[in-house]
């Protein structure tokens, strides 16, 4: 073999043993990452925990092997959450057709797909660069087009705010060219919170989180067609927790002698937490300031004079309740 | 001779690095189901070593295949560590990245910078594994450069 010969299948060799250096590195995962498919499943390492953490991703519609008229708009709506289980949205959810390629960035995309079998996947990556994702197939069916639903329409609520005590009512319509007015689990009520949160034309609920929720109403007909509403965002806020004294009464005089105490008792309690614990019961004395914290405060001894006690229970969202009451300390 | 026992040294440090997967990472898609008996070495061993053998087993396996010059053996050191530090930097800037290697073609790479993490302890490893890599060859080969001037001493003794 000619030295010419010999230089060039070297350099091949080495080139081989190049890719394979890239290969191994990138079949490694990265340096604790414990995948790289692109399965349904989310993608992330889990070896260490102060590392980055899973996200996930869902296809709410359409469902997966339906099949549509060729030329039906499909709205395809997806919902992905990152570790914090902060919604992920716009750019950072992808849909994808292995026929079509890109359809769209968010969380709700409309698009006519070609005719034949489509392999969907929505794929989602968080602030963290963490990526997930969901994959349904479709079948687009020669022939002539079904009409999707019009006139998809939230009557109720409005944009606003609620507290969590609410019972709010969801009210809506939808008609189909085909089917005429579409009723109950032709229509689906979803939020970008809560994801599904009822079906049919309305139906109250006081079981949302609390947050901003973006609300849609899906309608489907018979065919599997869907058309989505525009949509509503209400605002469920915390409620305020409740402080109660429970003693020493209201007006109350007191004279501390040897060995004697005043016992402040109290409680706090709320929608969403319940018995507030000890460390969330603060109270304070308009002369002594800071007393202490707890449902029961023993003190033995307090400046003498006209005292407003302040009893200040907090929840962990922050919601604030105080109760007051006035004691006369003597000298 | 010498090539082979270069890529033999290259294949051993190699295995270990697989073995860390193989026996160490029990989340890794390689560990052996039920053969965890490297789980309890160091953290450091199990998640960082891997880098720093793979750097020196490059540089041994195609060592055979370039020049034996020491600037050769610089450059090729050079290249193994680069390239082991510019995939650790890519997954600290996985969004960076994503926009070169967006296409489903490069999705086991957009994967490996979106889902590795980032740990600049690897950077040291890679860095010390291009050193040691360099330093063991320049080493070795002086050592059988010896043994061929012994060869040749012995030789000529003979001769007179």
């Amino acid at each position: 073999m000619s030295d010419k010969n010999k230089d060039i299948i070297k350099n091949l060799i080495l080139l081989l043993i190049i890719l394979f250096g890239l290969f191994t590195i990138i079949a490694s995962g990265g340096s604790s990452s414990s995948s790289v498919s692109n399965t349904s499943q989310p993608e992330s390492n889990t070896e260490e925990p102060d590392k980055k953490e899973l996200n996930d991703v869902s296809i709410i519609s359409p469902n997966d092997s339906s099949s549509y008229k060729s030329g039906s708009t499909i709205n395809f709506i997806g919902a992905a959450n990152d570790y914090t289980g902060e919604a992920i949205s716009g750019i950072q959810m992808v849909w994808t057709s292995d026929k079509d390629q890109t359809l769209g960035t968010g969380q709700i995309v409309e698009k006519i797909l070609s005719d034949g079998e489509h392999e969907i996947t929505l794929r989602a990556t968080d602030d963290y660069g963490n990526l997930a994702t969901a994959k349904l197939l479709l079948t687009i069916e020669p022939g002539a087009a079904n009409e999707q639903p019009s006139e998809v329409t939230i009557e109720e609520p409005e944009s606003k705010s609620f507290s969590p005590i609410d019972y709010i009512l969801f009210k809506g319509k939808a008609t189909d060219p085909e089917d005429g007015i579409l009723t109950g689990q032709h229509l689906t009520w979803f939020s970008t919170l809560d994801n599904e949160i009822g079906n049919g034309e309305s139906f109250t609920s006081d079981t949302l989180s609390k947050g901003v929720h973006t609300i849609a109403l899906i309608a489907e007909d018979s065919n599997g067609l869907q058309k989505i509403s525009e949509t509503v965002d209400i605002t469920v806020e915390n409620q305020k927790p409740e402080a109660v004294i429970e003693q020493p009464d209201d007006g109350e005089t007191f004279t501390f002698t040897a060995g004697n105490q005043i016992v402040f008792q109290g409680k706090g309690t709320d929608h969403e937490d319940g018995d507030l614990p000890d460390s969330n019961l603060t109270w304070r004395s308009s002369i002594d300031k800071f007393l202490g914290k707890g449902k029961l405060l023993p003190v033995d001894t307090m400046t003498s004079g006209e005292h407003k006690i302040s009893f200040t229970v907090t929840d962990k969202d922050g919601g604030v309740d105080t109760a007051v009451i006035y004691l006369t300390i003597n000298p | 001779m010498e090539k082979k026992i270069n890529l033999t040294i290259g294949f051993l440090f190699f295995l270990g690095g697989c073995s860390i997967y193989a026996f160490a990472r029990k989340t890794s898609p390689y560990f052996i189901s039920g053969a965890d008996f490297l789980i309890n070495l160091p953290d450091i061993f199990i998640f960082s070593f891997p880098v720093f053998f793979h750097t020196i087993s490059m540089i041994f396996i195609s060592c055979p295949f370039i020049s034996t010059k020491k600037s050769s053996l610089f450059f090729l050191s050079f290249f193994w560590t680069s390239i082991e530090i510019i995939f650790e930097l890519g997954q600290k800037y996985p969004k960076f990245l994503n926009s070169f290697f967006s296409s489903d073609i490069f999705l086991p790479l957009n994967n490996y910078f979106k889902n590795g993490t980032y740990d600049p302890k690897d950077i040291g490893m890679a860095v010390a594994g291009g050193i040691t890599g360099l330093a063991a060859i320049i080493l070795y080969q002086n050592i059988i450069s010896i043994f061929k001037k012994g060869d040749n001493l012995c030789q000529t003794k003979t001769k007179t």
